[in-house]
């Protein structure tokens, strides 16, 4: 089972929605960058994108990809965060039939998968309905 | 020492709970095991547990909680001196869970560390060592956390308790912001066999019937009267009395020989709903008691641990409590929802962890 | 643009267990180097469009390889688009020879992919999704057309009987197709009960895992085959890119890439979006049939799913679309797609389409895609039979 690089997962870190804010000419971006691509710069600053977010499209897969095949069916969605910055995310904790397009949805924190017993644990965000 | 220090600055700020949405009912296990009978759930006070999805395990919870106690302390994540993740279900055995939930909570990189396990007292005791550093003037602000997914063999008597759940609790050490005032702490520790895991085993053994007098109400009721003696108090000076609760029938039976009235215990009684959560059984208690308490009521808080001990708390609770509690989730909401799993649901749901 | 097609080849789609890549490779240029009457010693290089082969067998270094086949020594290369490798080697092949430095050149598309379970397949292919944001969450490329297709039908009113004509009208045409994977047809009905993989897309809205090869020589204007095969021209293409990942596209429910690069083409070709004949169009899943043909500006936004219901785009139909079968019924082997679509359009233009002929057809359009609409390529071809 291919396993996915600690470095990688590390590198990656999806524990929070990070994008770039550059001081010199007040863009922001998503994801985290290196350079402005505006005024060059280099020197950005980290900006946590906040939730909640609003469901834009979502899908229940039942055929799953390598690595979460047990998994199957979960839903994954495209939700709209703060500054109209999209995602891609797992979704939990709801019945596929009460979703709704347009729907407020809120971050947790969830392991997004593992590859065998001895491999780094590759945790992440996904998203559940608000608590109304 | 004669009698116990009391601490001078030392208080709750922030605090919350969680336990997983699913459950399952003691019957459905009974059935399963063709011990329909309904002896077992009868013998225990049980009637359900809660059980993880498959993608939770104690680190996920322990995030979950440290958001819901950071809403309510209102404190920058930054603030946060030292992190203890307490449990008996860390997913690693090497590589602490304390700096995965450090790392989710935002904390940064200047806190002390590390990861505690002391069977179902592993979260108080990251309780103490907090307390340590804030009596010291070390650390503004710490984080002590228990969390667990109740591990058990299959078919076992454990399987009808062992519940999932955590509770985090920020301290601090002004105290103009406490929510409640830790007054004094206490340990009664002993080298006892009653529960245990051997590292790379995957499901806990016990001594049966041993862990009943010898384990879970030597130490308590050992722990407890020392501790009143050298606090010069009495247990119907506390409004609000929380045990650890392993089934209903352990912590009804202690208070009973303890002289406890129902109605101290009745707010922290957790267990009836969720199971046993281990590390987190005591402390999501305490969340309740937290949750409904009146200003100035004075609580009692006394975790079990396997191998064994106790560790003892009496706290006070403050007026900002009455306030500050509404930003987060309460522990009710978490008793009173449940999506109910048929026997072969919940193994799908515990065995992919 | 004039590029002449000389010949074309493709081997069998379908689940072909004894054939590896390189079998297939050589089957595919072996037949358009006959079908051009010329010598493999004729040509000046090799482009293969080509996904998987690293994630499925760890083989890269695809133009060594099948250079090494066909015996020859002469420049090779592979070029990578996700789905629209085929189409995209294409457009390097026209490059190459467009700069003056080639005459000839072999375009092999190629893709093996039974080696490999579908849930390991599944995972590879995510590969051509933005990886570190879709695939990590575990996301299929299924899911992430099944998002565009909701968003759609919450727009547009789409209902899933809607998609399902598609698959519908693309068996038909496979049915006609010795070649094709599923050489047979389907109904509304098997479409519609079939297993939701992921909602509202069931597998029969979805195109899938085939091994394959097709192949293309192609050559200058001026070095035509005396007495060889119908010529047909390449007379404008456009390769455009667009966002890798689904949540930074501006419109999940069009394919912007695809209309920017059918106005250029267009532009190149020197003719109008009503002269196209037929299309063979990226039919990766059925919702795909359907925003492609309105990007590419064959039908106003709401509307492909009800002239496709209405027969228009079947091949006796007022714009036949994927006479091949189409991803669908046809097969997709990722990388030998876009060669295939130019295939089928060279068939047609040739009059060699038997049984699928359209009438008159005299100019012809591909679109291949990329991703979830990352990268579009489109090519416009005209027969030289009707001049």
């Amino acid at each position: 089972m291919h396993r996915q690089s600690p470095v990688r997962i590390w590198r990656q870190n999806g524990y929070h929605f990070l994008g770039s804010f550059c001081p010199n000419c007040q863009k922001t971006y998503f994801p985290k960058r290196g350079f402005c691509l505006k005024c060059g710069e280099g020197d950005l600053e980290d900006l946590k994108i906040s939730n909640p977010g609003k469901l834009i499209s979502f899908s229940v897969i039942r055929n799953a990809p390598a690595g979460f095949e047990g998994q199957a069916p979960y839903i994954v969605g495209l939700i709209e965060l703060a500054k109209k910055i999209r995602i891609t995310a797992q979704i939990v904790n709801v019945d596929p039939k009460k979703l709704k397009i347009g729907q407020k949805l809120v971050s947790v924190f969830r392991r997004i998968s593992v590859a065998d017993s001895e491999a780094v644990i590759h945790y992440g965000l996904k998203f559940e309905p608000v608590a109304t | 020492m004669k009698n116990l220090k009391r601490l001078k600055s030392v208080g709750l700020i922030g605090y919350g709970g969680y336990v997983p949405r699913f459950r399952i009912k003691i019957d459905e296990i009974a059935r399963a095991w063709g011990k329909e009978n309904g002896e077992i759930p009868r013998s225990l006070g049980i009637s359900q547990k809660s059980v993880p999805d498959f993608d939770e395990d104690a680190v996920t919870m322990a995030v979950e909680v440290g958001k819901i106690a950071l809403e309510r302390a209102g404190i920058e994540p930054e603030e946060i001196g030292a992190v203890f993740v307490g449990s008996e279900s860390h997913p690693y055995a090497v590589k602490p869970s304390s700096t995965i939930v450090a790392d989710a909570l935002g904390i940064g990189h200047d806190y002390f560390c590390a990861d505690l396990e002391f069977a179902c007292k592993a979260g108080t005791a990251g309780i103490q060592i907090i307390a340590g550093f804030l009596e010291a003037g070390l650390i503004d602000y710490g984080l002590a956390i228990g969390t667990d997914v109740a591990q058990s063999k299959k078919g076992d008597e454990l399987e009808y308790t062992a519940g999932a759940g955590a509770a985090a609790f920020i301290l601090g050490r002004r105290s103009r912001e406490f929510l409640a005032q830790i007054d004094y702490f206490s340990s009664f520790s002993s080298n006892t066999p009653d529960f245990w895991r051997r590292n790379g085993v995957e499901f806990p053994s016990h001594a049966g019937r041993f862990t009943g007098e010898m384990a879970y109400f030597r130490h308590l009721e050992e722990g407890i009267k020392t501790f009143l003696e050298k606090t010069n108090q009495k247990m119907v000076d506390f409004e609000e009395i929380i045990f650890h609760m392993p089934n209903l029938k352990f912590p009804l039976k202690l208070g009973q020989r303890l002289g406890v009235k129902e109605s101290q215990m009745r707010d922290g009684l957790i267990v009836e709903k969720i199971g046993n959560p281990y590390s987190a059984s005591s402390l999501l208690g305490l969340c309740q008691v937290l949750d409904k308490a009146r200003n100035g009521e004075k609580i009692l808080l006394a975790a079990y641990g396997s191998g064994a001990g106790s560790d003892i708390f009496s706290l006070r609770t403050k007026n900002l409590l009455l306030t500050k509690r509404k930003k987060g989730t309460k522990v009710e909401k978490f008793l009173n929802q449940g999506e109910f799993l048929d026997y072969s649901q919940y193994l799908r749901k515990i065995g992919y962890l | 643009m004039n590029i002449k097609i000389l010949g074309i080849g493709m081997t069998q789609f379908g689940e072909l267990w004894s054939k590896s890549l390189t079998d297939l490779a050589e089957e595919a240029a072996v037949k358009a180097i006959k079908d051009a009457y010329l010598q493999l010693s004729a040509l000046d290089a090799i482009f293969v469009g080509n996904m998987l082969s690293g994630a499925v067998t760890g083989q890269e270094h695809l133009g060594a390889l099948i250079a090494e086949r066909l015996n020859l020594k002469i420049p090779a290369m592979r070029i990578e688009g996700a789905c629209a490798s085929g189409a995209m080697a294409v457009y390097q092949g026209i490059q190459g020879i467009a700069s003056g430095r080639f005459n000839r050149v072999l375009i092999i598309g190629v893709e093996k992919m039974t080696d490999l379970s579908s849930a390991e397949v599944n995972k590879a292919l995510m590969g051509a999704s933005a990886e570190d944001e879709e695939g990590v969450n575990g996301l299929t490329f299924a899911s992430l057309y099944a998002l565009m297709a909701k968003a759609y039908m919450e727009k547009y009113g789409l209902k899933e009987k809607d998609l399902a004509e598609v698959a519908v009208k693309n068996h038909y045409h496979a049915s006609l197709n010795p070649l094709a994977q599923f050489p047979f047809e389907i109904s509304l009905k098997q479409v519609l009960e079939s297993p939701m993989v992921a909602d509202p897309l069931k597998v029969l809205d979805c195109s899938p895992i085939t091994d394959g090869a097709a192949a293309l020589v192609l050559s200058r204007r001026q070095l035509t085959v005396d007495g060889g095969q119908i010529p047909v021209s390449i007379i404008g293409n456009s390769l455009v890119s667009d966002t890798l990942s689904l949540s930074a596209r501006k419109d999940i429910t069009e394919q912007w890439a695809t209309k920017k690069a059918a106005d250029e083409a267009l532009k190149m070709a020197r003719i109008k979006l009503e002269e196209i004949d037929l299309a063979e169009v990226h039919d990766c899943f059925t919702i795909a049939e359907i925003i492609s043909l309105e990007s590419l500006g064959f039908f106003k936004k709401g509307t492909a799913a009800k002239a496709t219901a209405k027969g228009e785009t079947r091949f006796d139909g007022s714009l036949p679309v994927n006479t091949s079968g189409g991803l669908k019924a046809c097969g997709h082997p990722v990388g030998a797609t876009g060669v295939k679509q130019i295939i089928e359009l060279v068939l047609q233009l040739r009059g060699q389409a038997g049984k699928r002929q359209v009438k008159k057809a005299k100019i012809g359009l591909a679109q291949n895609l990329g991703g979830s609409g990352s990268t579009a390529v489109v090519h416009i071809l005209k027969g030289e039979n009707h001049a």
